[in-house]
């Protein structure tokens, strides 16, 4: 699969944006008086921006358009105008649009853009424009083979949702979960990926174990899970690409909760002696393991700070369960969460400043964020079980399975770091367990 | 898989910046999304604590379509070479000095129960334990697992380390009553394998358990 970028070479409009250079050194001075069409993503409850994405020419224009608008929608920081209500329709890619037409709709930023076949290639280039400046905020081309299109599309996307927020975009990444059927007290669980938009599912076991906790490495090549059989609980580390599956030993006949190392080298994971859960980092290249903590308490759900210094974890050892961290040696554990309720599920945001968990407490289940120290606690979400948040790879969005009310099906929902855009993912068939991939090359 | 970037040239990145920077203060005209509430008022708040230091019976009534040992003839407890002095003392102190060993692991209870976040065995399951430890001592062949569960109101993965607790809770006192530590293994279910549906504190007193199951 490739991909090329390339920007957008501007005909017509150099005139117009030549004349604007002379204004580059005045804005240069005012930075305090910059009133930028941007996006706040920090902000809970900022107004989203209108923009309006035109049916892109070409082939499957109108696909790739649908997937760039449902991307953006679905972050809640963009009011994505319906297509019905454009009144110019002849847009080209190559041609400046009628702004007014634009500010009629109200919208502030819009989207034209055209695919074209070249070379057995899929080539779509667009241009981002800013309706009252009258002015271009962006011109790019994306190449790939033709059934990339979606590709193609979330990687617009990215650059539209950067371009806006100043943030890295998220929508060219992929998830992995559980998929779950069948009755409650027969419960199938199987492997299962899909795309971040909820498309291209397919799964990756045939349902014979149940498969709990999946985990991509940063690198998106392995995804390691553990399965639970009648007679044990393995740690398994799968190649996507070739389908090679490679168990990881315990102590015992149970290994559990594993993740990968920030820098994909080792697993993390829990491991049982006689009923004593404790953490190990195993190397996948020497074999060489560890043993990181020893002590009669619960100790699960490792996992190392993106710097690869500290490890995160659950553990009892204290009475119930909190949230610990050592460092990445096992030495110096010190407890980090000190309210009322149970924690449990530490994840480390992707820059290292925040960890996500899940709290029980008072009969419902919460997701919440703090700082990496433990202080500053905010809980972003709660039901009869919420459980397992993963990041998404910009940090700005947290995604973790749901279950409204007793009896419920687990489903996978998302929401902002902020707080705000709780919803469900797109993705709504029964499922647990998501983990988010970092951002696709 | 490659990707290639061509990096923009000097004059548009440039040019880019700058219409970004001439943007307009214009202020957006939509009004917020609102973000569907946090659904909180809809689920029953449920006490962590609820006592169950007795499940409903309908847990051990269902049986097991599980192979069943051959039926020996009928043993003297006593007579059980490999039962300890402390095995039969327990056995005596739970009334069933004599008594014929349980047909079957399933006659014997196979499932015990828990407290909530709770490994430590109840005075009931000591004495489900003990007929089971005469089971298994009695028929020196079988090995057995012990699976741990836990109820839904947990995370999975702090579920299955208290599982393996339970498990490990059951094997010890299996030992401790004289079976042979390599007669039983032991595995966590978590919350993963739960044998009762019911999402309330009645069905998590059920699903709080230990099975001791027979291996092949």
């Amino acid at each position: 699969m490739t991909y090329s970028i390339g920007t957008l070479s501007q005909p017509r409009l150099r005139r117009f944006v030549l004349g604007l250079i002379a204004l580059v050194a005045l804005f240069a001075w005012s930075s305090s008086a910059r009133a930028q069409l941007v996006v706040s993503v920090t902000e809970g409850h900022t107004r989203p921006l209108p923009i309006a994405i035109t049916n892109f020419d070409g082939p499957n224009g109108g696909a790739i358009s649908g997937a760039v608008r449902d991307n953006l929608e679905r972050t809640g920081l963009f009011q994505v105008q319906a297509p019905s209500s454009f009144t110019q329709t002849d847009t080209d890619v190559n041609v400046a649009p009628r702004f007014p037409a634009w500010r009629d709709i109200s919208t502030q930023a819009l989207v034209i853009g055209r695919g074209r076949l070249q070379d057995g290639r899929l080539r779509v280039e667009f241009r981002m424009w800013d309706v009252s400046g009258e002015s271009q905020m962006l011109g790019l081309e994306f190449a790939s083979a033709d059934e990339n299109w979606r590709r193609i599309a979330h990687k617009v996307s990215d650059a539209i949702y950067k371009r806006l927020t100043g943030e890295e975009g998220y929508f060219d990444s992929r998830i992995v979960f559980v998929a779950e059927s069948g009755p409650p007290l027969a419960r199938i669980k199987r492997l299962a990926v899909m795309d971040q938009d909820g498309a291209n599912p397919s799964f990756l076991t045939d349902g014979s174990d149940l498969i709990l906790n999946p985990r991509f490495n940063a690198q998106g090549q392995q995804i390691v899970y553990s399965a639970l059989s009648q007679r044990g609980l393995k740690v398994w580390v799968l190649d996507i690409e070739t389908g090679r599956r490679e168990a990881i030993q315990g102590t015992g006949n149970m290994a559990y909760a594993p993740r990968f190392t920030p820098d994909g080298q080792s697993i993390l994971f829990s491991s049982d002696t006689d009923g004593d859960s404790n953490i190990f980092i195993k190397n996948l290249r020497t074999g060489a393991a560890r043993q990181l903590t020893d002590n009669p308490g619960i100790d699960t759900s490792p996992d190392m700070s993106p710097d690869g210094r500290e490890i995160v974890f659950t553990s009892d050892r204290g009475g119930s369960a909190q949230i610990y961290k050592m460092a990445s040696n096992g030495s110096g554990a010190r407890r980090i969460t000190f309210s009322s309720g149970q924690y449990s599920t530490p994840v480390w945001s992707p820059k290292g400043d925040l960890i996500a968990f899940t709290r029980q407490s008072g009969g419902q289940f919460q997701i919440g964020v703090m700082n990496a120290d433990g202080s500053g606690e905010r809980m972003l979400a709660s039901a009869y079980l919420v459980e397992g948040p993963t990041w998404s790879p910009n940090g700005r969005v947290i995604m973790f399975q749901r279950e409204a009310a007793p009896g419920s099906t687990p489903t996978l929902w998302s929401v902002d770091v902020s707080g705000a855009n709780l919803r469900q993912a797109p993705y709504s068939a029964a499922s647990s367990d998501p983990a988010w991939s970092a951002g696709l090359p | 898989m490659t990707f290639c970037v061509n990096t923009m040239s000097a004059r548009n990145a440039s040019t880019m910046l700058l219409l970004a920077s001439l943007a307009f203060g214009a202020g957006c005209a939509a009004k917020p999304k609102t973000v569907p509430p946090i659904n909180e008022a809809t689920t029953p708040r449920v006490s962590e604590a609820a006592p169950t230091s007795r499940p409903p019976q309908m847990a051990e009534a269902p049986a097991q379509p599980k192979a069943l040992a051959p039926i020996a003839p009928a043993q003297d407890i006593n007579d059980g070479a490999n039962l300890g002095l402390r095995n039969q003392a327990v056995v005596a102190q739970n009334g069933l000095g004599g008594a014929q060993v349980a047909a079957s692991l399933s006659e014997a209870g196979d499932r015990i129960y828990f407290m909530t976040d709770r490994y430590d065995l109840t005075e009931e399951a000591r004495t489900t334990l003990a007929r089971q430890a005469a089971w298994i001592s009695a028929n020196p062949t079988k090995r057995v697992i012990v699976a741990g569960s836990a109820d839904e109101r947990g995370t999975r993965e702090y579920n299955l380390a208290l599982g393996s607790r339970r498990a490990s809770a059951v094997r010890d006192y299996l030992v401790s009553l004289g079976v042979t530590g390599r007669a039983v293994e032991t595995v966590s279910y978590g919350k993963e394998r739960p044998v009762d549906a019911r999402s309330n504190p009645e069905g998590w007193a059920v699903n709080r358990n230990a099975q001791t199951q027979l291996l092949d």
